[in-house]
């Protein structure tokens, strides 16, 4: 192989735009910089980069969260008829406004509301609902229209039009999995972690990087065969043989892990986060922006909201442990002094039905209450709730009143800062929560 | 692309992939004596589980009759008289034990799934635990669990009628999926809508009517509440008459079963997600259109249909072999059994899964396993790459994942608890002390000298065949061959090597992204 042959994925791995060039990047790669610099291709928008720049946060409530009884329409008595059983009384409600109260469970988010940190933006869902967790979420994930199916995710789409040749790092999410969301052209833009303090390879293969620089090479000249696209779900390259892929994620580690322990183990939190996988997650978050990775978009996952059965217990659990895992998450975030430059996206990928079944429980629907808190935020109800009297609803669900794209593409125009209409495939009207 | 491959081509490399994809890998040993094998005839005894009359054996607690009906606190009379406090205490006493009961369950399965004679039952059952994916963290009652998963072994190469019916009447998925709480007049929807959109149709090929209209036939599928079996409660069905798919009548759960099976969507659906597990995703149109005559014409059954899968030439195909992404239980299970190893005890076996993505009993969700590419992120990718390195060395690394054990040893020193700890999984070892136990537990259970005996005498490039042929049955690329080639130490054989040197050479073989493969 001639050493002198650097592929565009050695250009990206460097970096070129600066702040990635501070990563344990072997030397042999730095020496290169300068000259791949000039192989830079177009991306759409220079990357901003820097401790300055700002972070996207998004939550994912997993499972279709109840928004009725999230974001309470204590005024409307359709939706005590609809609920006999389940409905948060008025008296209950943590009230925000003459027609609207929270889940009682969120003390801490209504704190949020009442600091001007919290947007909540009623009804919101995309035209024909489906009404399935995998295809809404789908829908979600890739911001296609309901009867169209997209390749990329929303933010892989980001990542390839404003992020090529930045570090693997720019997108972190936690878990098992990567989100679909995070789906790209170009691979390797943002990595799946979990269990940080292990997080690196075993010395062996370590060493195996350390004695042996071409590996760094990774490029296409794949020789095993004919290349298969993925299968469904998850994070997916298409076009990519699995071999390389394989060897693309493991040179992500490489190129991320040290930093990202380092981070973990000398950073501190500046908050007391409550017990919880989510507070956990977020915790883990806080501590990653304190320790300036160089992350544009993280990504948590925060499940179990698929209440079809005896709801109340259930989402009384999600919505509180939600309320003071955010809650202590802003409190970190502020004391670091990072809450200005982030923006937190709170979604489901579809609300329940208004009425409620013969189990205590809530079948699928559609639109929803979503929330974004931010030190940029302007908080506040957006939206109405749309009447629920049962001549109103579409087919017995919430008609949506904001397409969630708006939502995305006034998170990418305004705390992003990048052109949405590239990214969601058109102009989608912006919103003033930001 | 279905006509069936000749024999005359019937070579190793074919061989392998037979008993990769319908089993969890072979010792180089198994794949040269099914390579030298007529593939007609090895493809039938695969099946030959079919005939079988060995009873399985199962773990000790699924006989003991109190832990085979479901826990109900208000009716039970030992527990519904008890002050609030007690009643906790005992509640979470009886949770410990079913969780203790599931991680026997998940270790009584991959023993099964490395020892059996018949791989390919074992591969079907994992393939409709991931169909019919079904949680123990929302089911709470392990004994059902188990019931479903022999419902899924006994029909595991079955009727696909036969096979939906009754996974309907399935205590597990009728707790799952809340059709054994669903009524005429308030029709739980849940169990209708994945049937058709996650079991059998897919999206697209129903309506919200239909969904609405079949949830309303399912209406009195339920469970017994004081035996946890199925029960069809007459009272509670719907008996009105119902429009599913444009036909009319007072419709059950069976006809609409019926109904779905009669759309041509039907069989392309379920052959897809097969080829899929077993060959390679996104099977071409024409292939599709095979598949789905195959099972028509075989009436729907399982068995032989899928016979002609694997002895399909499109099955050998290039876009099939070794371009699939294992799973975390076929990484596992394979990577004992090409180290001729036994499993690693269940409570190390079920954390290394649980952290890799795939929980027995506990797929994330009613969709189950994504697979694929979806199996690996770079903190999964990592894990592999560590546990392997446990699996060898034992240790430090092991304890990490015994610290549930460590505490139940060291809180529950009482005879009669369940032997969590057990070496043999079925006895009861809790009168050694922890330490003894847990040293024990972190024994490493792959061992570098199976992987090279008889081939103590090889040295340099034939190691690396040797190796290669063993663990990866792949073309390498050279320059990852040369990478692979320089960990081997330089002018020693086998034999001169220090048992750390073994280790080292043999994780430079699996430690790669071509192991991941299959």
């Amino acid at each position: 192989m001639n050493p002198n042959v650097y592929t565009r994925r050695d250009f990206i791995r460097t970096g070129m735009l600066g702040a990635a060039l501070t990563w344990s990047i072997p030397a042999f790669l730095l020496k290169t910089a300068d000259s791949l610099h000039a192989a830079s291709d177009g991306a759409l928008t220079q990357q901003p980069t820097g401790k300055d720049s700002s972070i996207l946060v998004i939550l994912q409530l997993s499972g279709g969260n109840d928004g009725l009884n999230t974001v309470i329409p204590i005024g409307d008595d359709d939706y005590y008829k609809a609920r006999p059983k389940i409905a948060i009384p008025a008296a209950s409600a943590l009230k925000i406004s003459d027609t609207v109260g929270l889940h009682p469970a969120m003390t801490d988010l209504q704190t949020l509301y009442d600091l001007g940190n919290l947007a909540i933006l009623q009804a919101t869902g995309y035209p024909n609902p489906n009404r399935s967790h995998f295809r809404s979420m789908e829908i979600w994930h890739t911001a296609s229209d309901s009867d169209r199916t997209e390749a990329y995710g929303w933010l892989g789409r980001y990542f390839d039009n404003a992020c090529v040749g930045c570090d693997p790092t720019v997108g972190v999410a936690l878990g098992h999995q990567a989100p679909e969301a995070f789906s790209s052209h170009h691979p390797a833009q943002g990595i799946t972690i979990e269990n940080i303090a292990q997080y690196r390879l075993p010395k062996d293969v370590e060493a195996l990087y350390a004695d042996h620089p071409e590996m760094m090479d990774s490029s296409d000249d794949s020789s095993s065969g004919s290349s298969i696209q993925s299968l469904s779900g998850g994070a997916s390259h298409v076009g990519i043989s699995p071999l390389d892929f394989l060897e693309r994620v493991e040179l992500d580690v490489e190129v991320s892990s040290k930093k990202i322990r380092d981070i973990n183990a000398t950073t501190k939190n500046q908050a007391t986060y409550p017990a919880g996988k989510l507070a956990q997650d977020l915790s883990l978050v806080g501590r990653l922006i304190a320790g300036r990775l160089p992350t544009r978009v993280f990504y948590v996952s925060f499940g179990g909201f698929d209440t079809h059965a005896n709801q109340a217990p259930t989402q009384n659990r999600l919505l509180g442990e939600l309320s003071s895992a955010l809650r202590a998450f802003v409190t970190d975030l502020q004391k670091q002094g990072n809450f200005n430059r982030t923006t937190i996206l709170a979604f489901s990928e579809f609300g329940r039905r208004v009425k409620e079944n013969g189990s205590g429980g809530t079948d699928h629907g559609s639109g929803a209450p979503l929330f974004v808190c931010g030190g940029g935020v302007k908080g506040g109800i957006y939206g109405a709730l749309p009447s629920l009297e049962a001549k109103n609803l579409l087919n017995g669900d919430v008609r949506f009143s904001t397409d969630f794209r708006s939502v995305y593409a006034t998170l990418l125009e305004k705390s992003l800062r990048v052109p949405s209409a590239p990214i969601l495939g058109r102009n989608f009207p912006l919103l003033s929560f930001t | 692309m279905l006509e069936p491959i000749s024999k005359t081509e019937w070579d190793e490399r074919k061989a392998s992939h037979l008993l990769d994809r319908t089993g969890f890998g072979a010792t180089p040993k198994d794949i040269r004596t099914s390579a030298q094998a007529d593939p007609f005839q090895l493809v039938d005894e695969l099946f030959s589980f079919q005939a079988s009359k060995i009873p399985p054996l199962v773990p000790a607690w699924v006989n003991d009759p109190k832990n085979t009906v479901p826990i109900r606190p208000k009716k039970d009379p030992k527990l519904q008289n008890l002050p609030p406090e007690e009643l906790k205490k005992a509640l979470q006493a009886k949770r410990r034990e079913e969780m203790i009961q599931i991680a026997q369950l998940r270790g009584w399965w991959i023993e099964r799934m490395l020892t059996t004679p018949w791989p390919l039952q074992e591969k079907l059952t994992l393939f409709w635990h991931g169909h019919f994916a079904t949680s123990v963290e929302k089911v709470k009652f392990p004994y059902a669990m188990y019931v479903q998963n022999q419902t899924f072994r006994r029909h595991a190469a079955g009727n696909w009628e036969e096979i939906l019916l009754a996974v309907s009447k399935d205590p597990a998925m009728l707790l799952y999926l809340d059709n054994a709480k669903s009524f005429s007049g308030a029709p739980n929807e849940n169990y209708a809508r994945e049937l058709m959109e996650l079991f059998t149709l897919g999206e697209g090929h129903y309506t919200e009517t239909d969904i609405q209209q079949s949830a309303r036939a399912f209406t009195g599928w339920s469970i017994d509440p004081e035996e946890g079996t199925f029960l069809d409660r007459a009272f509670r069905h719907d008996r009105g008459m119902k429009t599913f798919m444009g036909e009319t009548g007072n419709f059950d759960g069976s006809d609409i079963i019926r109904i779905i099976l009669k759309q041509p969507q039907a069989a392309r659906f379920i052959m897809k997600k097969l080829w899929t597990y077993f060959a390679y995703g996104n099977p071409e149109p024409e292939l599709m259109d095979e598949l789905a005559q195959t099972l028509t014409k075989n009436s729907m059954d399982f068995g032989p249909t899928l016979r002609t899968v694997f002895l399909s030439k499109a099955f050998y195909s290039d876009k099939a072999i070794r371009q699939q992404i294992k799973s975390p239980v076929q990484w596992l299970v394979g990577l004992s059994k090409m180290c001729d190893s036994p499993a690693p005890h269940f409570v190390i076996a079920n954390q290394m899964l649980s952290q890799l993505g795939q929980s027995l009993f506990q797929p994330p969700n009613v969709k189950g396993w994504d697979g694929g590419l979806a199996w690996i992120t770079e903190a999964s990718l990592v894990d592999r790459y560590r546990f392997s390195d446990a699996l060898f060395h034992g240790g430090n690394e092991l304890k990490g994942f015994l610290g549930q054990v460590r505490k139940i040893l060291q809180e529950n020193q009482t005879p009669q608890s369940p032997a969590m700890t057990s070496p043999t999984m079925m006895g009861a070892d809790m009168q050694m002390s922890p330490e003894v136990v847990i040293n024990h537990l972190s024994q490493p259970t792959l061992d570098p000298d199976k992987v090279f005996a008889g081939m103590e005498s090889l040295a340099g490039e034939a190691i690396f065949d040797d190796l290669s042929s063993r663990f990866l049955q792949n073309h390498i690329r050279p320059q990852d061959k040369a990478r692979m080639l320089s960990e081997i130490p330089a002018g020693k054989t086998v034999a001169q090597m220090s048992h750390e040197e073994r280790i080292h050479v043999i994780l430079s073989v699996v430690n790669t992204p071509y192991f991941q493969l299959t």
